[in-house]
């Protein structure tokens, strides 16, 4: 079996706006309304230069799904999604805490 | 191939209208999206529920459906002869919407590709899609790296993976295999797969991103005097020298014994005084000692 060639998605290797959409096949539109309502924030300031670190791919990830598959309006995703990030902080804490 | 109870996995009747089809879904979605549910098998359930909704929601697929007659769920079924789907109205984004290579070979053989005549249309070279999938990893690995072999479900088809696991990762972060998706067709371009990582729970320590946290139980007199103790961290146990008159849950700072990166995160060591229990009379008498040479009130102020 060979060894494949990875690349950690992370601020310095971070995705373009055509490979976000391929990565989370949503449409193009959907990126750009995520980055409207402000539920994910790429770095850079046109399409030519968007990048899309790891925490843009989690939360693209999770609009695209809540979109598509629960259908919640953005409004609602962006809600929804601070409020998972939100517990997911807190249960962290409280491992700590342990 | 078994026939599907689309009706019976909403839980919907077989006169239900578009309205209440889509809230029941609604309802159930809320319930078992894998994103969100603590049940039990959401994953597996949220699944059939998609595909059920995908057929009842659209009502060219319903009433092919429909004219399937009954059957009970798990029936053995074939699809009628000449069967040949073709929806006027196919969404151009449909595969966008909902992965139907997860969908069942009773979805596939009705409303799938087969059904609408795949032949004609993948004469063209058309990229592979872009896959995604999880894996948890323990800390030591993610501290140390290493070399990681992944069972992965692409479809129906298992595969194995070698994969390098960079030091240094952290929850939540992404790797992408290049080439490593879906196959693409008549000469399209594979697609990529991304694993995002999971850091498996530790039983000493936690982390936060980059940081490590240890709470760390010393005795009262290493506390007071400040003494040297030793202290484990991913990298081993290291030693160093307590700060005297330390407290219970005062956190010290081990600098860059984190998780390896540029920068290197660092270890936090919360520190937690263990009283002994005085089992003979001397012991009891030093604690008397103590509390007459040293009068102290910890809820004054």
């Amino acid at each position: 079996m060979k060894n494949i060639s990875i690349t950690v998605i992370d601020e310095n290797n971070a995705l373009s706006f055509e490979e976000i959409c391929r990565a989370i096949h949503a449409d193009n539109d959907l990126i750009v309304q995520l980055i409207e309502y402000h539920i994910i924030q790429p770095k850079g300031s046109s399409r030519d230069d968007w990048a899309f670190d790891h925490l843009c791919l989690k939360r693209a990830k999770l609009a695209r799904n809540f979109y598509y598959e629960c259908e919640v309006n953005l409004a609602g995703i962006g809600l929804l999604i601070d409020m998972l990030e939100k517990i997911e902080a807190l249960e962290n804490h409280i491992a700590r805490l342990k | 191939m078994e026939f599907q109870d689309y009706y019976h996995i909403l839980g919907v009747s077989k006169t239900a209208t578009e309205d209440e089809i889509k809230k029941q879904y609604r309802r159930l979605a809320r319930k078992y999206h894998p994103d969100v549910s603590k049940e039990k098998d959401a994953e597996t359930k949220f699944k059939s529920m998609k595909e059920a909704y995908e057929v009842l929601k659209d009502p060219e697929k319903r009433k092919a459906y429909d004219q399937m007659g009954s059957h009970q769920a798990g029936d053995s079924f074939t699809p009628p002869p000449n069967w040949k789907y073709q929806n006027a109205h196919q969404h151009k984004h449909q595969s966008q919407q909902h992965n139907q290579a997860d969908f069942s070979d009773f979805f596939e053989s009705l409303f799938g590709q087969q059904a609408r005549g795949a032949r004609q249309q993948h004469t063209f070279p058309q990229d592979g899609e872009d896959q995604h999938s999880k894996i948890n990893i323990t800390l030591e690995e993610a501290f140390r790296g290493g070399e990681r072999r992944v069972e992965l479900l692409q479809g129906k088809n298992k595969r194995q993976l070698n994969i390098k696991i960079p030091a240094g990762i952290t929850n939540g972060q992404s790797i992408r295999l290049s080439g490593q998706g879906s196959p693409g067709l008549n000469g399209g371009k594979n697609g990529d797969l991304y694993l995002e990582i999971t850091i498996e729970k530790h039983p000493q320590f936690s982390i936060d991103k980059k940081n490590v946290y240890l709470n760390l139980p010393v005795t009262p007199w290493e506390a007071a005097l400040g003494e040297k103790i030793e202290v484990p961290t991913l990298g081993g146990k290291i030693a160093f020298t307590l700060p005297s008159h330390s407290q219970t849950g005062q956190k010290i700072r081990l600098k860059g014994r984190g998780l390896p990166g540029n920068p290197a995160g660092d270890q936090y060591v919360t520190l937690s005084i263990h009283i002994p229990e005085p089992k003979t009379e001397v012991q009891k008498k030093l604690y008397e000692q103590m509390k007459n040479e040293m009068p102290f009130n910890p809820r004054a102020s």
